[in-house]
C-alpha cells in the first residue's frame, strides 16, 4: 500500500511538473493576450497579469494538494493580507517555495534572475507581470523603488539559491540593498519541508518516504530604519545582512 | 597626478573602511569578486566613491571588466594620466 502511494506521488509529481510548464504557455499564449485585447493601460494589465499568476499559483498549490504530493500549513498569514510596501524575505529550502508565497501573498513582485526572461516556459510571464531583472545594478533600485510606490511587495530570498539542508544560512547583500536604497522593511517568512524534497542537490523524482509538509510561518515584520544610511549604504547593507542571517538562523536553530 | 603606490594605498583605506575588507586580504591580485566578497551593487558604490575622492570618472561599462585590485589601479592611473 505503502508503495502504491510512494508510486502514485512519483506519478502525480511528474504530472505537476508538466502541468506547470503547460499552464504557463497556456497563461503567456491565450490569457495574457486576451487581456490585451480587453485591457488598454499598460500598468492596469500588469496588476491583471500579476492577479491572474497569484490565483494561478493558488490553483496550482490546490492541486498538488488534490493529488496528495504535499500538505500546506500557513501561520500568521492574515497579518500579509494588508501588507504594502514591503520587502519579504524567506529561507530557501526547496523549489516550490516562491509558487507558495506568490499563491498565498497578494501584491507580489519578484526580483528574477536575467535567465527567466530567455527562459521559453517563463518569460512571458516575467516579461508581462513585470518582475524585476536583475541584470543591471542601477536599474534595480529604480525598478525595485517603482514597484513599492505602487503598492507591491518585494519578494526574495536573501541566500540567492536553495538553503543546504541542515547547513547555517549564506547571505547575500541583495535584499538588504534593497532594503536600505529603498527604505522598506522586511516581512520575514520562514519556510520547512518536513520531510526535505524538491531540494538544490535532488531531483524532482527523489520523491520522499512519505507525503511532504510545507510550512510557512509569517514573523513579526523587522522594522530596518536604523538602517537607512544614505552616506554609506554599503555599511549599512552589510550591518542589515548579518543582523538579518543571524535572526534567520537562531529562530530556525541553525547555528551560524 | 598621483602613483600608483599612493593610488593603491588610497584604494586600500576605502575597502577596510565602507566595505568591511581586511586590510590583510587586499593585494594588487585580490580578486574583487571571487575573493573579497565584492558584489555588482558595491562595484557600482566604488565607482561613485573613487569619483568623490579622486575627482576622476571611470565609465562603470569598463569598471565591469576590472577584476582585480590592480586593474583599478591601473586604471585610474592611466586616467588621471590622460587627464
Amino acid at each position: 500500500m505503502q508503495l502504491a502511494n510512494y508510486y502514485w506521488r512519483l506519478f502525480a509529481t511528474g504530472l505537476c511538473f508538466v502541468s506547470f510548464g503547460l499552464g504557463a504557455l497556456f497563461i503567456s499564449s491565450i490569457i495574457f493576450p486576451l487581456q490585451t485585447l480587453f485591457i488598454k493601460d499598460k500598468s492596469k494589465r500588469s496588476k491583471v497579469a500579476r492577479y491572474t499568476i497569484h490565483k494561478a499559483f493558488r490553483f496550482f498549490v490546490v492541486m498538488m494538494k488534490f493529488f496528495g504530493v504535499l500538505s500546506v500549513k500557513l501561520e500568521n498569514f492574515t497579518q500579509l493580507e494588508n501588507l504594502r510596501e514591503h520587502v519579504v524575505i524567506a529561507n530557501h529550502p526547496s523549489l516550490i517555495d516562491v509558487i507558495l508565497i506568490i499563491a498565498y501573498l497578494p501584491n507580489a513582485d519578484c526580483v528574477v534572475k536575467s535567465s527567466l526572461f530567455t527562459n521559453p516556459f517563463l518569460r512571458g510571464v516575467v516579461k508581462r507581470v513585470g518582475y524585476i531583472d536583475n541584470e543591471s545594478a542601477e536599474q534595480l533600485f529604480i525598478d525595485c523603488k517603482k514597484s513599492l510606490a505602487s503598492g507591491c511587495n518585494i519578494v526574495v530570498f536573501p541566500e540567492g539559491t536553495r538553503s543546504e539542508i541542515g547547513q547555517p544560512l549564506h547571505f547575500k547583500r541583495g535584499a538588504a540593498n534593497i532594503a536600505v536604497r529603498c527604505q522598506a522593511n522586511y516581512q520575514p517568512i520562514f519556510i520547512s519541508v518536513q520531510p526535505s524534497t524538491l531540494t538544490k542537490n535532488k531531483s524532482w523524482y527523489d520523491v520522499p518516504d512519505k507525503k511532504f509538509v510545507i510550512t510557512l510561518t509569517a514573523k513579526a515584520i523587522i522594522d530596518n530604519s536604523v538602517h537607512f544610511d544614505e552616506q554609506n549604504p554599503s555599511l549599512a547593507v552589510r550591518a542589515l545582512t548579518r543582523a538579518t542571517q543571524q535572526y534567520f538562523c537562531k529562530e530556525l536553530k541553525l547555528n551560524d | 597626478m598621483q602613483s600608483k603606490e599612493e593610488i593603491f594605498s588610497m584604494l586600500t583605506e576605502l575597502l577596510v573602511d565602507e566595505f568591511e575588507i581586511p586590510a590583510e586580504d587586499i593585494s594588487l591580485e585580490a580578486k574583487l569578486y571571487d575573493e573579497l566578497d565584492l558584489d555588482s551593487i558595491d562595484a557600482v558604490d566604488l565607482v561613485v566613491k573613487l569619483r568623490e575622492l579622486t575627482g576622476v570618472k571611470i565609465d562603470p561599462e569598463s569598471f565591469k571588466q576590472v577584476r582585480t585590485i590592480g586593474d583599478i589601479v591601473n586604471a585610474l592611473a592611466e586616467i588621471s594620466l590622460a587627464a
